[in-house]
């Protein structure tokens, strides 16, 4: 069966393409339009995915949408009747938004692909979360908890997921509905610290570690637990479900103090500054508290070594090594793209597997699915801009690489197929040694031009990723996809200034050589210079722009930024004459 | 290589499908309890501005029509 997943029209669009059971393709929408969490409906995506496969839209079986816009629609119009007269100035709002578009996901997905109507379906929201998180992982039963803002109703599922030669089964059995989100709690302080919701939450996580946890006990007046261990919002402090203003009430203001003007830089050595981290301090553990705490409970009743990590809310590498340390699952597994891109993926397995029945496959262990970049291209573009370029065996590169990052040369490097998700994972990134915070403060300045507190994560051999970082068992498996933060061992935290975080953390990704055997070799050719077999590795891109996914883009970040060499594939090309940062020598740091 | 329909073949597919969806909404709301069934009335008023609203953005020909039911 040929069945093309969609997930469009709220944030981070995309499409995802299975034949047969096993993807075939997977891209979000920002990486072909160039527009950060592109929302519209992903035609470029659609498009690219049926070019992989050599497919035309009428070949295909299903087009899954991830979730019933009509069942968010019922909850809009119930939220706000159920709010009025407070939501009156929300209401309209909610309806132009609504009926404007996203109300007629059939119509529109049948009038853009030209496919009939039958042949689309629908799952829930939280359905394909967990069929994202949980016919991805390689486990055949699993305890699986998704977390996000909101679905339809749901905000937080629990529940058990089976596959095997006799089908395959994901079965949600508990609920939290909107209002009353872990997703919404975090965003409501995303939004009173200043930044973007649904873009900026990984601030906070960063923003965390420079503050201490003062204000937990007031954060926990916002959440107050129930009786069956579960939670609730106190909505006193909260107007994200009845205002399109703005998400925290005046009590809020008056419990935590003056919002921050997202236009003011973070200064932590200010009381201001302090406050906003003890903040986001205080609401990161109170979120790990309960999540640690609803897993817990969740392990108790089903007793399954294994638990399935879905939602946005996964995209916290803080709680999930907390979840792993202190639940009592053995592993815990988070996909690439557990935000609502990857539900793109997980409704297509969803209408696979369980609606359609269709036997179980093994998923690949790996989020490679997007477009490959094209050397010839970057050769091209470089010949044209009078740019010297070169292109050189694999075992010559990677050997000359180790030795300009081991130089405190920076790199774009990009290889094989995009990732799919939010991270990049060694093949669209940017690598440069670990050793030097000047190295992290020049990423900073020249490069990514974002804020001083955000750390960079490394990225490791998945066999030497003990050596350097204080694992849990199962640790290794969760930084797979950089989806745990994990202690650097103290006595290599002066030697990897560039990628510890003030706390003495870093969100790790182990690398594994069947996967990114390029990679890999890299890694180790940089370790056999330098002793530390580890490097910097983050996203290729700009601030404000999405990861680049072509050798085009890849080249246009690299001639507007400071990278020192771009390598595509085996197409290197360089920048002249640059003074590049003290070399790195071996006994310096081995 | 999908195929590109006009503007107003969309919205006209969008409109064919505006029926079933709006009645897979009243269903929705028919089984989900006596409070929501109470907000039926509202749920396809708002579905058919919405859907007018649609048809006068799409088929520009039209929108003097429909802006005159207003």
């Amino acid at each position: 069966m040929k069945i093309l997943g969609l997930s469009a029209l709220y944030h981070d669009s995309a499409a995802a393409l299975l034949v047969d059971g096993m993807p075939v393709a997977a891209v979000q929408e920002e990486r072909l339009s160039r527009r950060k969490n592109d929302s519209t409906f992903p035609i470029a995506a659609v498009e690219y995915c049926l070019d992989e496969a050599g497919l035309e839209p009428e070949e295909l079986d299903a087009i899954v949408f991830y979730e019933r816009p009509m069942l968010k629609f019922e909850r809009i119009l119930t939220s706000a009747l159920r709010t009025f007269p407070r939501s009156w100035r929300a209401f309209p709002h909610a309806m132009k938004n609504m009926l404007g578009e996203k109300a007629w996901v059939r119509g529109i997905i049948s009038s853009r692909l030209g496919v009939p109507g039958n042949k689309i379906l629908f799952t829930e929201h939280h359905q394909s979360h967990a069929a994202a998180a949980f016919l991805t992982a390689p486990t055949e039963r699993a305890a699986i908890l998704t977390a996000d803002g909101v679905g339809e109703w749901a905000t937080l599922t629990i529940g058990t997921g089976e596959r095997g030669a006799s089908g395959t089964s994901i079965v949600l059995d508990r609920e939290i509905r909107f209002p009353h989100s872990l997703g919404m709690l975090y965003s409501t302080f995303t939004a009173f610290l200043g930044f973007a919701v649904n873009e900026g939450e990984y601030k906070v996580m960063g923003l965390a570690a420079y503050g201490a946890p003062s204000m937990a006990d007031a954060v926990r007046r916002l959440i107050p637990r129930t009786a069956d261990g579960a939670f609730r919002l106190d909505l006193d402090y909260f107007e994200f479900h009845s205002s399109a203003r703005r998400s925290f009430s005046d009590k809020f203001v008056q419990l935590f103090g003056p919002a921050r003007n997202r236009y003011e830089p973070i200064d932590l050595a200010t009381a201001e500054g302090r406050r906003f981290a003890d903040c986001a301090a205080s609401v990161q553990l109170v979120l790990e508290d309960i999540l640690v705490d609803l897993a817990r409970d969740l392990h108790a009743r089903t007793r399954l070594p294994d638990l399935c990590l879905g939602g946005g809310v996964a995209l916290n590498g803080v709680a999930n090594a907390r979840i792993l340390r202190e639940s009592g699952f053995e592993q815990l597994f988070v996909p690439s793209a557990p935000g609502d891109a990857g539900c793109a993926l997980g409704a297509a397995l969803y209408a696979d597997r369980v609606h359609f029945g269709n036997p179980d496959r093994e998923f690949p262990d790996h989020c490679f699915w997007g477009p490959v970049p094209d050397g010839d291209a970057l050769a091209r573009i470089a010949q044209e801009d009078r740019f010297p370029f070169e292109t050189v065996a694999d075992d010559r590169l990677i050997e000359e690489s180790a030795a300009d990052l081991a130089a405190g040369r920076i790199i774009g490097w990009m290889e094989g197929r995009c990732e799919f998700g939010p991270r990049a994972l060694g093949h669209r990134s940017l690598l440069a040694a670990p050793h030097d915070a000047a190295t992290r403060d020049r990423l900073n300045r020249d490069i990514k031009y974002r804020e001083e507190f955000r750390p960079f994560a490394p990225i490791v051999p998945i066999e030497e990723a003990e050596r350097f970082f204080e694992l849990p068992s199962g640790g290794c498996r969760l930084a797979r996809f950089m989806s745990g933060v994990f202690p650097v061992r103290p006595e290599w935290r002066d030697r990897l200034a560039a990628i510890t975080h003030v706390d003495g953390t870093a969100r790790l990704q182990t690398v594994d050589r069947d996967v990114s055997p390029r990679l890999y070799d890299l890694l180790q050719a940089y370790g056999r210079r330098t002793g530390i077999p580890v490097l910097l590795n983050t996203s290729l891109n700009l601030a404000g722009e999405p990861i680049v996914c072509s050798a085009q883009e890849g080249y246009s970040t690299f001639r507007r930024s400071g990278v020192d060499l771009l390598i595509v594939g085996n197409t290197r090309v360089r920048k002249r004459a640059r003074t590049a940062a003290p070399a790195a020598q071996t006994e310096d740091y081995a | 290589m999908i195929r590109k329909k006009g503007r107003l073949r969309r919205q006209l597919v969008v409109l064919g499908s505006a029926f079933g969806s709006t009645g897979d909404l009243a269903r929705g709301l028919w089984r989900g309890g006596s409070d929501k069934k109470l907000i039926m009335p509202i749920a396809i008023f708002l579905c058919v501005t919405g859907f007018l609203l649609v048809l006068a953005a799409g088929v520009e020909a039209l929108a003097p029509f429909i802006y005159s039911i207003f």
